[in-house]
Order: C-alpha cells, then structure tokens, then sequence
C-alpha cells in the first residue's frame, strides 16, 4: 500500500503540476525534473541498469543497458544464450562487437567524438545549465493528438566531417502534465543525415521513488521502428572498473 | 480517523478524475476530433513512382561546400542533397509544394535558407505560392516570413555584407490582377518587407539579379502576362528591364539596344566573374530580334547575340540564364532542350542527349565548373564533363498525376497520367517494393487519366493531351490502338479539354465514355463511338479562340481548349444516370441514359459563374446523391466549392468549412459510410466522418501537395491519392475511419472491428533497386490490431498481448500510446525459439514460425483494466498450398521448433553440470571424488563437442556444423516455407530426430552417474552438483 501510495502521490505531482502555470522553459523542465524525482535527488543517482526487452522486426530481445554517470554507457544484447556487447562507451571512446568474429572492435573517431560531446547520463535536462545547454519555449505543438510545449534544447556544436554542426533536439512535454512524450532529433552524419526520429516516452512508473519512463518507441516517418520495453531498472548497481572499457577479450569470454 | 487514512480513501478517486478528466462525461455528448487526434496512426506510404521524377523549376547550391546542393519542384516541395547530388530528401513538406526560388544565406549557408513559394514558369497546371519561409537550423524547421499574397516568387537575393536585407522578386498572380507584384525589401530578416518597386497590377517582377561584386546594383525584369482558362497572354507596354545602383531606392530602364515594341518575358543574369558582362534573353514581337542579348557595361548598352530555337523558344517556360562561376564566357540557357554557349553568347550547342525536355534551370559546382546540375520536367540531373553527358538522379519521387485509377488485381494496381511524363500503370505493392521496374508505360507524352477495363485485366485505356490520342492498350501483348472518337458528319470541331475526361462503366464493362463538348459512348472498347449528348458546355465563343494565345509569342499548345467537357460520371446504382461537369462552368444530369439532360448549373447557391466543374461524384448509396467540386482558381478565385445534392441536382447544399485551406478537385465518398468524404485540394486531403460538417488535414507522411484526384480501393479500402507532385500516395485500410461513431469516440479504449488478416505467404526474392533509387513503400503485411484510445496513454503500465485459443501466450507486442487510431502490427508469428548456446550463433535459429490460421485473443492491459478483443487469421487465398500441406509444413516445423528448445536445454544442462563439477574439483575433494569428477567433465566436453559447435566464427572461420547448427539450419528452411516440407527435408528432420534421441540417452546415461557422484558428495556434506529445471530456462533471459 505504501507503493502505491508513492506512485499515486508523484504522478498526482505529475498529473496535477500544470496547474502551477509552468509557462517558461525553465518552469516546464523545472516541473518535469521535480516530478520525476527532484533534481537534486535525481543527481544523487551514479548508476542505472536496465533490464528490457527490445521490439523490432518481430524479434523481441533481451537487452540490459547500464549507464553510468556522467555518461558512461553500454548496451548488452542476449542472443541464443550469448551476451554481446551491441555499444559501449568508456568516456572517451566507443566500442561494438563485431557479429562475423564477436571480437569487440572500436568506434572511429568521429562517433566517438560525437558520444563523448553529446551523452548524458539518465536525462538530458538533468543538470542542463551546468553542462552549459541551453532551453527554449518554441511554443505548443500537437504530437500525436496530444497537445504539448515545445521546447528546444542545445547543445554545444558537433564537429562532423571537419564542420561544426549545430547540436539539438525538440522536446514535447505533455501540457496537462509536464511529462515528457517525444524527443525530436535529427540524424547528425552518415547515409541518414538530416533525417528526423521521434523518440517517444510512455509508462511513467516508480522506482525506489523516482519516476522513469518504462517504454521508449523510436519513430521515422511516422512509423515505429523500434521499441523497448523496461522490465527493471536497478539503481546504483556497482559496476567493475573496467566495465565500460574495450576489452581485450570478448563480453563473452569474460563472463 | 487520521487524515492520512483520508486521504486514503480520497487519493484513488482524485487520482483517477484527474487521469482521465473526461471521467463521467455523458458519451451522448458531440465528440468532434480533429488532425492528429482523429487519425492516429493512419499513415500515408508513397509508392511514386520516381523513374521519370518531375518538373524541378530552382537549383541552388551551398556557397562553399559542393556537396550540398538543393533543388526546388515545381508542385513537390524543396529537396536538399548533402552527398553532391547521389541522393536527395525533402526537407519542405508540411508548406506548399509549388516552390518558385530558393536562396543560400552567404554568411550562414549551412543554417540559413530561405524558399519563395509559387511556381514561375508559368504553364496552366502550374499551383501557387503562400509566400516566403526562412529556416535558420538547416532546413529542420521552417518559419513563414511574410508575403502571403505574393503566389509566386521569382527570385530571392542576399546582400553577401548583410544578410538581413533581402530582396525578393514576386511575379504575383497568374489568373488575374494583383497590386501583391513587384520587389520587396527586407532589413531585418524578414520581419518586415517593403515593397521598394511596383509597375502595375498585371506586370511582375519575373526575374532579379544581385551584382555579386557590389550589392547595391540590381537588375530586375518585369513582365506583363495574364492567363485565363482558355487564353496565355504573354508581353506589353510594361514589359522592361530596370537597373537600380542604390539598393532599390530608384530604378531605370535599360533598354539601350534591346528591340522596339512590346516586350514579352525577359531573363537576366549578372557574370559572377565580371560585374560587367550581362546577358538577357528577350521575348520580342520580332522573330528576328528575340533572343540573347549581352552587355559589356553593366547594361548601359547591348548588342543582339543569338535567336536560336532553344534559346527564344516559349519564354514563359524557359527565361533562364546561368552563368559559369568562374568564365563569363560559358552560359547555360532553358529550352525545350537545354543549351550552352562556350563562346560568351554568340553560338550555342545542345547539351547531351539523354536528358528529359523542358530544362528550366542549371547549378555549377562551385568548385569544379565541370559539373553541372540541371532541373527540368524530369527531375535532376548531372554532368560531370561541362554538361556534354548526364545522369539522373533516381531517388526524386516528385510525379504529377492528374487522376488515379484502380483494378481488382492482387495486389490491386494503380494507374494514372503524368505532367509531360506519359501514362502508367504500376502495383500497389512488390516484392522488396515498388521500384522503377514495377512500372509499366502506357502511353506518352502528357498523361491524364487512365483507366483499367472494368473486367479485362489485360486492358487498359489511356490518352494524351487534348486527345490527341486515346490509346486501348493491351498490357500483357504491349500493343496500343488509337480508339478516339472522330466528328461524325455534320459535326462541328470537336473540342476536347487538355485533361480529357475519360470513364468507364460499372454496369458495361466494355462501354467507354468520352467526353469533348459532347458526351461520346461506345459499348464495344472504343472501336465505335455514338454521342448521347448535345453539346453541354456554354459553347461562347468568345473563348476559343486559341490560335491567337500566347501574346507576343504564339502558344497554342491546346492547354487552353475551352468549352469542353471536364468530368463524366457514371452513377455506380443506375447506368442511366450520368453526371456531367464543365470547364466552363455547367453542371448537366441525365437520368435516361443520355435521352435527355438538365442543366442544373443555375441550382447551386453562391457559386460564382463559369466555375470549372473538376468533378462529380454520384452518391454509391442513393442514385439522387452526388457531390460535385468545383475550382474557381483559373478565375483568380482559390476558394474552396463543395456541394452535395440528394434530389439529382435540384437543389445544392455546400459542405466547406473553415477548417478547409486551398481550392479542391476531387472528392471521393466512402463505400460504407456516407458521412465520411475525402476531399483533394491544393495544398492537401481532407477527411471528414460527419458528412461535411468538421474537416480536418491529414497530415501522418503526407506532404502538403496538390492532390488532384482521390479515389478508394473497394476490395482494400484504400484511399489512393493522385498528387501533382508527390506521386502516388496511398492510405492504407481506412476503415477505422468509418467506425469512429460518437459512441465510440467517447470511449476510454474501443478495439475496432476488423477483418481477417491474411497470414502472407510469398517469395523474398525482389529488390533490385540500387542506392539512391527511388523505391515505393509497400502495404504493410502484418496482421493489425486497432484500437481507439480517447487519451494518451502516459502513466503507468501497457501491454498488449496475443493469446491462441489455449490460452497460451504468443505474442507481446508493443503497445500503440497516442489519442486516437492506434495501430499495432504483428507478424503473426510464435516468438523465436530458445537455441542452445554456442560458441558461435547458429542463424537458423532466428527464424520464427507463422502461428496457424484461427481466431487469437488480444488483451490491452492498462494500469489495472483489462480490454480484450479478438483477431482472426486466414491462409492466404492466393497461397499455392493445400491445407493438409501447410498443415504438414507447420507440424515438421513446429518439431524441429521444439528439438532446438530440447537441445538448447540439454546444453543449458551441461554448461551448468560442468561448472558445478569446476567447482567441486576446485575444492579439492577427496580421490575418490576426483577420480568421478575428472572423467565426468571430460566427458562433458566431448558430449557437447558434438551438439554445438566450441570453435570459430560466424562467418568464413565458422567451424563444421554440429547437432545444433543441423537442426537450426533445417529448423530455418522448414519453417520459412509455408507448405509440405520436401521428402529430403523430411528424411533429414528423421535423422536430426534419431541424433538427438541419442543425444538425450547419452545425457540420461550420464544424469545417473551424476545421481551417483551428488550422493557421494551429499555423504560428505559437500555442495551437490546442480543445474536448473526447463521451466526455470525457459523463463530466463
């Protein structure tokens, strides 16, 4: 009962927070990031572990994904029995496994580069002035039916293929509640430069008192090209020193 | 009690009112839902095609980087390359698709641009402009900047020093006066415009250029030009060139040199590489003195260089010079081909062979003056030898239908009639998608309507402009017959409209109408033609005068052809109810098969005269019912005219609201639901579900581009589009549509019904498009499940899940959140089996078999409630297999399903018995013990050396294939195959099974001497050697 208690005082929090009339992009973040926990207790957090299940194509696979602050990361994929290390990123640079020899192999430097200068550990706006970002109210926009703010959240440029490009997303805040429901980004480099994909949140539940969004769709062209459902996030798991790191082994091998 | 035990009791409630503030509404209350919220996840696919592209009017390219090059379209929209032209992607679609001039901000070329709307190469089909937009992040986001009248601009320069002034050329109007012309002068942006240079209400600004040396010199042309629905005027007294050395505060003529009277459309263009040196190409009432002229002085004076064909040829479509960056002498000119001089004007040759007709614009790389861009009727194209040779880019979908048409095929086909691209027939859906070679010509020049033989599949119809041909074409033998009706004796001329009307019958399948002034039927293909009509149009003869359009320079291409018969429809109830609509303005019924007619023009309310009839729709529920749309824009009239009669014409009643923008052509009534209409206009679709009284845009993948003809799939419910633009494009299955009742709008959650899905069987063969082609999207094939959701789904958990009749779940698929139609697509197959761990993977094993054909149970859990709904699958009717077959396919797959997930347990068991065996021989146990342990996981090891492979990789170092790789890669190629497995596969799945018998003896053989070694290690109270049940396996990760 206690949970539950819990979870139906911070989603009233959610729910009940447009009330308070957040009308600036510093107001909506501020809401957003109290509902979700507060920011000063959100910043507490070192760690997180995700245990999910990833959609797409009619597979449905097992995936943890561990984030470290400030932005370290690494996704594991289960497949057949095997943990494969899809991305992993130490800081500085970032790594794979390659699926012909399953040995891990690194990045170049451009995406590596591009990680380091954009990866942020849990949520973009957490701690969004200090990491010298900057918010805008672009107005109110309707996805999906839903009306929400509008906000424009920059980065530093990227450096891209020699040229500085500029760095930011839209993200839409559901104006009844505050929450977040979509990220609009714009592929920054390769054959998919330019092209918009639409990150969209959903299933906003408690964990150990904070908030996290338990599905996360990506969308292009209006359609859902992947999915990912979350089964449990730990959080402040400790992980090895050297766990985000390319190995000289395999994940594998050295599981 | 407490407070706390209060709030208890109160929370809950609170919560709950505020999670769904529509709690309690009383459902008979009207739920009106518009845009996004009504259609959900309806979404537009394009299938193109994109093998012939479309008119591109502006090519630009980035100041300094050569691989960023952008180009305008005439009616679809701005696409922007970032690879030096290899591929291209829109970057403009929810603005207006006609683009008049683009412009590359010279300080911030990479964040900056901006796009002046409206089309200037003025032909008849040309759509309009809604002013100017400016992005300031690259083309991510757009904002309007004003200028909203303009309808069209011809040009847009950047002073290089200030970016923020900006100069902006509107040609204005096409179709009648307007005081929006001239040039307009920005300081800040775009925040405010001044209009610094006007002449009159029928001559505009047609052509601006910058000296790129000083900003302040400007040269502007001006044209005075009108068309009407039946007449182009091109050229006047206001007709000028003008010079302005003060940034646009004054302006003066520079005609030292140029012809004497009436001048027509003129080009200009400023050499990069000398301020000096100009060319103009100049429409003059004299054929020998039109043509280029050059000036060594900034204008003060020319001299006549050149009146070749190509480069005085219909000023109106091709008054476009470009000037090489780096050479003053090198000059590109639009044409009917295109040319370039090499010699600074005074000869020209034609540019390499292979490039489509009507060349409307160039862009030399700024780095290598060598390659070149071109725009013309056939999309982009590029040199890179100095325009001698060029390729096509392939990858640009921008089409223009006229109308569209279906057949019952499977899949169904789509045919229609193209802006100078010819007739075409395609399929709806293809093996790896719709490509180039899917798309089958029938028929050239320009295309309009084609229509397939209501029961021949083999026959279509189609035509050319203004009838020059009507074609019967046999598809399968690729042979065409002209069947066009002639005048009969005593008859007058007959006068067929450019976009001639062309239907068949759905009562005769071999009737054809065609209609001229007359009405002309034939029953027998098109081989014999009587008229059922007399002549339905105004007949004024004040408006066919076409041998004298053009102006200045005759045009009389019969794109003005008047008087003509627009739309001919036959009523799908009653054979002798036909509807007839005119270009000029006449509605006409006749209800005893042609016997007699009425015209009913004088019945419909607030329609201004002579509004051209685009189209009638008969009613498919009552044979008195008809919706007829009218598109008063060649009157300079964009409003929008909807009417529908339900007394054969007697009476009219509009059905245009405010929610509509842009003049319509084409409404489509649904089969099913008589309140729910589709309705083409200018800048997009619109739905209504209450018979007209709310519209809203769809917009989920659909450019904001002219649709010019809507039509629907009776078999699969889709809506398929005509855009002049954007290709075809098409809704798949809108039936959710038709079931948004108020009741069930009102609903929290409301699955809706559905047909049965088709479990698809087919080849994975197709796909030979190569990159940067073009490649149209095909239907989706999975089964759907559909539900309206009244509110966004946020908080909380939601599942969906497939469960079959046993109640064993199936399938666990991600759940659609938005408000409104959520779909939800699964492949109605059983989840990957379980395969035994290896070194390597074994990729057999990612194959997932279909679940049979029945009827499954869907569950959509939220928060705490429960909504379920059923789905029902069905073989594929067109599958080559027998029930028994498919049924003996699905047993040997199911099989060997169920040996991997054995096998996989059995290893799961072995890698867990070996490490327990690690364990106890690392804790140094007694001789007695070892001398058990040691020989069991050897053992072990040689055990699993044979049921999976313990070396290589995944690809050309892959070790021999063991039990497991055996299985999965006959497990993979049984159940991809949805029949009767072959006798080898089947006498192969006997071997597998007898391997894997034996496997499992030896595992039983080696549990009880494991029993054995766990007692003795239990006596010793040591840790026995465990391993985990199936279930627990199964269950894991």
């Amino acid at each position: 009962m206690k949970k539950s208690l819990t979870v139906l005082v911070v989603l009233l929090t959610f729910i009940g927070s447009f009330q308070l009339k957040a009308q600036t992009a510093e107001e909506i973040v501020s809401t957003y990031l109290e509902a979700l926990g507060g920011e000063e207790n959100l910043s507490k957090i070192k760690t997180l572990t995700f245990n999910c299940s990833a959609k797409a194509q009619g597979m449905d696979i097992p995936i943890t994904m561990y984030q470290k602050s400030p932005g370290l990361q690494r996704m594991d994929m289960n497949f057949q029995g095997k943990v494969i290390t899809q991305m992993a990123f130490d800081g500085k640079e970032g790594w794979g496994t390659n699926f012909m020899t399953m040995e891990a192999e690194k990045w170049d430097a451009q995406r590596s580069a591009m990680l380091k200068a954009e990866t942020d550990f849990m949520d973009s706006f957490l701690g969004w002035k200090e990491k010298g970002y900057s918010i805008s109210l672009e107005g109110e926009e309707d996805i999906e039916g839903t009306t929400c703010y509008k906000i424009k959240l920059t980065k530093a440029p990227l450096t891209i293929d020699g040229e500085s490009v500029e760095n930011f997303s839209y993200c839409f805040f559901e104006k009844e509640s505050s929450a977040m429901i979509m990220e609009r980004s714009f592929q920054k480099e390769g054959e998919a430069k330019g092209m918009v994909t639409e990150t969209f949140m959903s299933d906003y539940e408690e964990v150990d008192g904070y908030i996290f969004a338990h599905t996360i769709s990506q969308k292009m062209g209006g359609q859902v090209v992947f999915s990912l459902t979350i089964d449990k996030i730990e959080i402040d798991k400790e992980f090895g020193e050297d766990f985000f790191s390319f190995p000289a082994t395999t994940a594998e091998d050295k599981k | 009690m407490k407070l706390k035990n209060y709030l208890l009791l109160i929370l809950p409630l609170v919560g709950i009112s505020l999670l769904f503030p529509a709690f309690g509404q009383n459902s008979k209350k009207k739920v009106i839902l518009k845009g996004d919220a009504l259609f959900g996840a309806l979404r537009a696919r394009h299938i193109g095609p994109g093998l012939m592209s479309g008119r591109m009017v502006d090519l630009v390219g980035h100041p300094t980087d050569s691989k960023v090059v952008f180009a305008g379209a005439g009616g679809g929209g701005v696409w922007m390359s970032s690879d030096a032209g290899v591929t291209f992607r829109p970057i403009f679609d929810d603005h207006t698709q006609s683009i008049g001039a683009l412009a590359v901000d010279p300080k911030q070329p990479s964040e900056v641009f901006w796009v002046g709307t409206g089309e200037c190469w003025t032909r008849n089909s040309v759509s309009v402009g809604d002013g100017i937009y400016k992005t300031t992040d690259g083309g991510k986001t757009w904002k309007h900047k004003g200028l909203k009248t303009s309808e069209r601009i011809s040009s847009i320069q950047i002073n290089p020093d200030n970016p923020n002034e900006v100069y902006v050329a509107v040609l204005g109007a096409l179709w009648g006066d307007s005081e929006d012309r001239g040039i307009y002068k920005t300081t800040d942006g775009g925040g405010t415009w001044n209009k610094i240079y006007y002449v009159n209400a029928t001559t505009g600004c047609s052509d601006l250029a910058m000296d790129p040396n000083n900003p302040n010199i400007l040269y502007a042309a001006f044209w005075e030009f009108r068309r009407t629905a039946y007449s182009f005027s091109s050229g006047g007294e206001n007709s000028a060139l003008y010079k302005s050395t003060d940034g646009g505060k004054t302006w003066n003529k520079i005609h030292n040199g140029f012809p004497k009277g009436q001048l027509g459309r003129i080009a200009v263009a400023v050499a990069p590489s000398n301020s000096d040196r100009l060319y103009a190409v100049i429409e003059s009432e004299k054929n020998e003195n039109k043509g280029l002229y050059r000036s060594e002085d900034g204008g003060a004076s020319w001299t006549h260089y050149n009146k070749d064909f190509e480069i005085a040829v219909r000023p109106f479509y091709f008054s476009r010079i470009v000037i090489d960056p780096k050479n003053p002498d090198i000059i590109c000119k639009a044409g009917l081909n295109g040319s370039i001089s090499r010699d600074g004007g005074k000869t020209f040759r034609p540019i390499g062979s292979g490039v489509h007709a009507d060349v409307h614009d160039f862009w030399f790389d700024v780095n290598d003056s060598n390659r070149i861009y071109l725009g013309c009727d056939g999309g982009v194209y590029r040199s890179w030898n100095g325009g001698t040779v060029w390729e096509m880019v392939k990858g640009i979908p921008v089409s223009q239908f006229y109308h569209v048409t279906v057949d019952n095929q499977k899949p169904f086909r789509v045919f229609g009639g193209l802006q100078d691209n010819g007739s075409w027939v395609g399929p709806s859906a293809s093996p790896g998608g719709i490509e180039p070679r899917d798309w089958q010509e029938v028929g050239y020049g320009d295309g309009f309507r084609v229509y397939p033989h209501p029961s021949d599949p083999n026959i279509c119809y189609s035509e050319m402009q203004g009838a020059e041909a009507i074609w019967r074409v046999d598809l399968s033998k690729n042979q065409s017959k002209i069947i066009k009706p002639y005048p009969q004796e005593g008859d007058p001329k007959l006068r067929f409209n450019w976009n001639t009307p062309i239907t068949t019958s759905a009562h005769q399948p071999d009737r054809l109408y065609v209609g001229s002034q007359f009405v002309h039927l034939s029953n027998d293909r098109g081989e014999s033609w009587r008229k059922i009509s007399p002549d339905l149009t105004t007949n004024d003869p004040t408006k066919q005068n076409q041998e004298e359009s053009g102006g200045i320079s005759k045009d009389n291409s019969g794109a003005e052809n008047h008087c003509t018969i627009f739309t001919i429809a036959e009523s799908s109830l009653d054979q002798n109810v036909i509807w007839v609509g005119t270009d000029d303005g006449n509605v006409q019924v006749t209800f005893d098969g042609g016997k007699n007619w009425k015209n009913v023009t004088a019945n419909i309310p607030n329609l201004p005269k002579n509004t051209w009839t685009y189209h009638i729709e008969p009613s498919s529920f009552d044979k008195n019912t008809a919706y007829a749309v009218f598109d008063g824009h060649t009157q300079n009239d964009g409003k929008t005219y909807v009417y529908k009669t339900t007394d054969a014409g007697q009476t009219w009643t509009s059905i245009v609201t405010d929610d509509i923008n842009g003049f319509a052509r084409s409404i489509q009534e649904d089969f099913v639901n008589p309140n729910l209409l589709f309705l083409g206009t200018e800048f997009g679709l619109y739905v209504t579900i209450d018979g007209g009284a709310n519209w809203s845009k769809f917009t989920n993948n659909m450019p904001a581009v002219a649709v010019h003809h809507v039509t629907l799939h009776p078999r699969d419910h889709a809506l398929v589009l005509a855009t002049h633009g954007r290709g075809v494009i098409i809704i798949d299955d809108i039936t959710p549509l038709r079931q948004l009742t108020n009741e069930v709008m009102a609903k929290d959650v409301h699955f809706f019904d559905r047909q049965p899905s088709i479990i698809k069987e087919g080849s994975a063969f197709g796909s030979t498009a190569t990159y940067g082609e073009f490649v149209g999207e095909n239907p989706n094939s999975a089964a759907e499940i559909v539900y309206y959701l009244k509110k966004r789904h946020i908080f909380g958990k939601m599942k969906l899940e497939v469960f079959d009749a046993n109640g064993k779940l199936v399938a666990d698929l991600a759940a659609g959140k938005a408000k409104g139609i959520n779909k939800v697509s699964w492949n109605y197959s059983y989840p990957l089996p379980k395969v035994a761990k290896a070194k390597t993977l074994a990729f057999g094993g990612f194959t997932a078999p279909s679940v049979p054909p029945g009827t499954y149970t869907v569950k959509l859990t939220k928060g705490k409630k429960v909504y379920e709904s059923t789905l029902t699958l069905v073989s594929d009717p067109e599958s080559i297999h027998t029930d028994a077959e498919r049924q003996e396919g699905h047993e040997a797959a199911m099989k060997l399903y169920g040996m991997n997930e054995d096998l996989a347990y059995m290893v799961d068991q072995l890698d867990m018995i070996r490490e327990g065996a690690e364990k106890v021989k690392a804790s140094n146990p007694s001789k007695k013990i070892m001398k058990q342990v040691e020989p069991l996981i050897n053992e072990l090891d040689a055990m699993k050396k044979t049921w999976v492979v313990t070396t290589g990789d995944n690809y050309v170092g892959q070790a021999e294939p063991e039990l497991r790789e055996r299985i999965a890669k006959l497990y993979s190629e049984v159940a991809a195959y949805s029949g009767k497995p072959s006798n080898a596969q089947l006498e192969s799945l006997a071997l597998r099974e007898s391997e894997l018998n034996q496997a499992k003896a030896d595992l039983d053989a080696l549990m009880k001497r494991l029993e054995a070694i766990n007692q003795l290690l239990s006596k010793k109270e040591m840790e026995t050697i465990n391993y985990r049940t199936r279930e627990e396996f199964m269950n894991s990760k």
